[in-house]
C-alpha cells in the first residue's frame, strides 16, 4: 500500500520547474544585465530597498530574483539530465553483466569497482579544472558518465535476483532472444531500483553543480547560476552585503530539500521490505 | 592474518599502481602544460628549454615509465610553481586536514549516532519524525552555503568566533560543525535504518523473552550488530571528508592539503595535482583495509585466515 502522496514537496518541486521553464517570461529583469549605478541594492523589505528590485542587486547592479530564476533552469537541468544519462549508461551495462555474465559481465564490474573508488566530486573536480572550466552541457556530460557505476552496480545486483524467476525461465523457453528477454522481460521489473536510486542521485548531482560552480570550475562566468553567485556573494558579506549569499542557498536547499523529501517517499513506497511491514 | 595483510598490501600496490596510469593517460589528454606554465612574454627557445627542463620534450612513454619509476621510488616531481617536491608539499598540510576532520568525524559521531538510536527506539514517534527531518535537512543544505551563514552569524555579526586559520580551539568549531553537519544526517539516517532491522529480527526477540532490560536490549545486542555496517560508512566519510573538505577550506581559508590541490588544479600545477590525488588513493586503500580489519574486531564471526 502506497502512504499518501508527499505533496507539498512535489507542489514545490513543481513550482520551481514552472519557475525555470517561465523564468525569460517572470523574471523582471536581464538576469546579466547589470546597472553599476544601482549595485548592491537591498531587498525590498529593507530600508534602501527597491521594490523594482524584490530581492534586491548584486555587485553589479543585476538583479537577484532574475538570476535565481534562470538559475534555476542550471540547477535543474544539470540535475535531471546528468542522473539520465548515469542511467542511460549505467543501465545496459548493468543487464548485461547481470544477464549474461561471463568475462565481459566480470570486466564491467571491475570498472565499476575502480570508478566507484574515487569520489564523484573529485574526478568531476579535476576533469573539469584541466579542460579549462565548464559549460551546462559539459557539467552534465562529466557528471553523467562518472555516475554510471552506481546503476551498472544495482541494476547487476537486481538481475541476478529476477534471472532465476519463472517469467524469465519460461521466456527463455519460448526461445526469445537475449536481448528481448534483457530490455522487454527484466527490465521493468528492475525499474523501481532505478527510480529509487535517481531520486537519491537528482538532489546530490544539483548540490555537486552548485558546488562545482562555486569553486570556479562548474558553468562559465557568463551565465546565471545559483553557485557562482553564491561564489560571487562570499567577498562582499563583511560589507554587511548578506542577500547575495543568503538568498540564493536559502533557494537551492529548499530545491534540494524538496527533491530530497520526494526521494524518501519514493524509497519507502517502493522498498518492498518496507511495504511488508 | 599475516598472510591476508600481504595480500591486501599487494592490492593496494596495484590499485595505486592502475590509479597512477589512469592519471597519467587522463593528463595527456588535457593539453599542454606549457600554454598555462609558461609566461606569455616568453621566447620559443626559453619555452623549449623550460620543457626539457622537466622532461616534457620527450616521447610519452619514456615520459610514463619514468613517472612509473619515481612513483616507486616515492619520488611525484617538483611543482612547477614553488619548485619543491610536491609529495612534501601535500604531506606538509596533511596534518592539518587530518587533525580537522578527526574533529568534524568526531562531532558527527558523537551527535549521528546517539541520535539515530534514539529515532530507532521511538520509530514512528514525534522525536523520530523531527529527527528524521532535521536530517533531511542536514542533507539538503549546501555545505559552502553552511559555512557563510555560520561566517555571517557568529564572525560578521556576533563577532564570536574567528572565520579564518586553524590557531586555536575556536577557529576549529565553525569548520568542523560545517563538514560534520551533512555526516551527522547522514549517520542519523544510517544508523536509524539498521537498528529498526536489527530491532525486528528474531534474537532480539529471543533477548526480551528471556527477560533482560530494554537498556541490554538495545545497546547490547542491537546497537552491537548495528555498528558493523555503520562502521563502514563512518571509515568511508572518513576518506570523503579528508578528499572533500575543498569547499571549507576554501571558504575558512585553512591551508590544510586540499586548499593546495585546488590552487594547483587553478594554476595547472600537474605534479601537485598528481601527488594529492595519489595520496588520495593510498588513504582510500588504508582506510578500506582498517575499516575490514574492524570488522574482524567487532562481529566475532568474521576471521581472516
Amino acid at each position: 500500500m502506497l502512504k499518501k502522496l508527499p505533496w507539498f514537496p512535489i507542489f514545490v518541486l513543481l513550482a520551481f520547474v514552472l519557475a525555470a521553464i517561465f523564468a525569460p517570461y517572470l523574471a523582471p529583469h536581464d538576469p546579466m544585465q547589470g546597472d553599476l549605478m544601482i549595485s548592491q541594492t537591498p531587498p525590498a523589505w529593507v530600508p534602501g530597498g527597491d521594490p523594482a528590485y524584490p530581492l534586491g542587486t548584486d555587485e553589479q547592479g543585476r538583479d537577484v530574483l532574475s538570476i535565481l530564476l534562470f538559475g534555476l533552469r542550471v540547477s535543474l537541468a544539470v540535475g535531471f539530465a546528468a542522473v539520465l544519462l548515469s542511467v542511460a549508461l549505467g543501465t545496459p551495462l548493468g543487464l548485461l553483466a547481470g544477464y549474461t555474465g561471463g568475462r565481459l559481465g566480470e570486466l564491467i564490474m571491475r570498472l565499476a569497482d575502480i570508478q566507484l573508488a574515487v569520489p564523484t566530486f573529485l574526478v568531476a573536480l579535476v576533469v573539469l579544472a584541466l579542460t579549462g572550466g565548464g559549460s551546462v552541457l559539459k557539467l552534465i556530460l562529466v557528471i553523467g558518465v562518472v555516475g554510471w557505476a552506481n546503476y551498472a552496480r544495482l541494476v547487476r545486483g537486481a538481475v541476478l535476483s529476477e534471472k532465476e524467476r519463472e517469467y524469465v525461465l519460461a521466456a527463455e523457453a519460448l526461445g526469445m532472444s537475449r536481448g528481448r528477454i534483457m530490455f522487454r522481460h527484466i527490465l521493468p521489473n528492475v525499474l523501481s531500483v532505478i527510480l529509487v536510486q535517481m531520486s537519491v542521485d537528482v538532489p546530490r548531482v544539483i548540490l555537486l553543480e552548485a558546488t562545482l560552480s562555486f569553486l570556479g570550475v562548474g558553468v562559465s562566468i557568463e551565465t546565471p547560476a545559483i553557485g557562482l553567485m553564491i561564489q560571487r556573494g562570499l567577498d562582499y558579506i563583511y560589507s554587511g552585503v548578506w542577500w547575495t549569499t543568503v538568498l540564493p542557498g536559502l533557494v537551492l536547499a529548499t530545491l534540494v530539500l524538496a527533491t530530497n523529501l520526494i526521494g524518501d517517499w519514493m524509497r519507502d513506497a517502493f522498498d518492498p521490505r518496507r511495504r511488508a511491514t | 592474518m599475516l598472510r591476508y595483510l600481504l595480500i591486501r598490501t599487494a592490492q593496494t600496490a596495484f590499485a595505486v599502481f592502475v590509479v597512477a596510469t589512469l592519471i597519467f593517460l587522463g593528463l595527456q589528454l588535457t593539453g599542454d602544460p606549457m600554454e598555462n606554465l609558461a609566461p606569455q612574454d616568453m621566447s620559443e627557445a626559453q619555452v623549449e628549454e623550460l620543457r626539457k627542463a622537466y622532461g616534457l620534450d620527450r616521447p610519452v612513454y619514456i615520459q610514463y615509465l619514468r613517472f612509473m619509476g619515481h612513483l616507486a621510488r616515492g619520488d611525484l616531481g617538483i611543482s612547477f610553481l614553488s619548485g619543491e617536491p610536491a609529495l612534501k608539499l601535500i604531506l606538509q598540510r596533511f596534518p592539518t586536514t587530518l587533525k580537522l576532520v578527526l574533529v568534524a568525524l568526531f562531532i558527527a559521531v558523537l551527535f549521528g549516532l546517539p541520535m539515530g538510536v534514539a529515532a530507532a527506539i521511538r520509530a514512528d514517534t514525534f522525536t523520530d519524525r523531527m529527527l528524521r527531518f532535521l536530517s533531511v535537512l542536514g542533507i539538503s543544505a549546501p555545505t559552502f552555503w553552511i559555512g557563510i551563514m555560520l561566517i555571517l552569524i557568529f564572525s560578521v555579526n556576533l563577532g564570536w568566533l574567528p572565520s579564518s586559520g586553524l590557531s586555536s580551539w575556536k577557529h576549529y568549531l565553525m569548520p568542523a560543525f560545517t563538514l560534520s553537519l551533512y555526516r551527522i544526517a547522514l549517520f542519523l539516517r544510517m544508523v536509524r535504518s539498521t537498528m529498526l532491522d536489527v530491532l525486528n529480527q528474531d534474537f532480539i526477540r529471543t533477548a526480551r523473552a528471556k527477560g533482560l532490560t530494554e537498556r541490554v536490549v538495545v545497546y547490547k545486542h542491537a546497537l552491537r550488530n548495528a555498528l558493523i555496517p555503520f562502521i563502514t560508512v563512518a571509515g568511508l566519510q572518513f576518506g570523503h571528508l579528508m578528499a572533500g573538505a575543498v569547499v571549507t577550506e576554501k571558504i575558512f581559508a585553512i591551508p590544510g592539503m586540499n586548499r593546495l590541490a585546488l590552487d594547483a588544479l587553478y594554476s595547472d600545477d600537474r605534479p601537485v595535482i598528481i601527488a594529492f590525488i595519489i595520496v588520495v588513493a593510498v588513504l582510500f586503500a588504508v582506510v578500506n583495509l582498517v575499516v575490514d580489519l574492524l570488522y574482524a574486531i567487532i562481529d566475532p564471526r568474521v576471521r581472516y585466515a
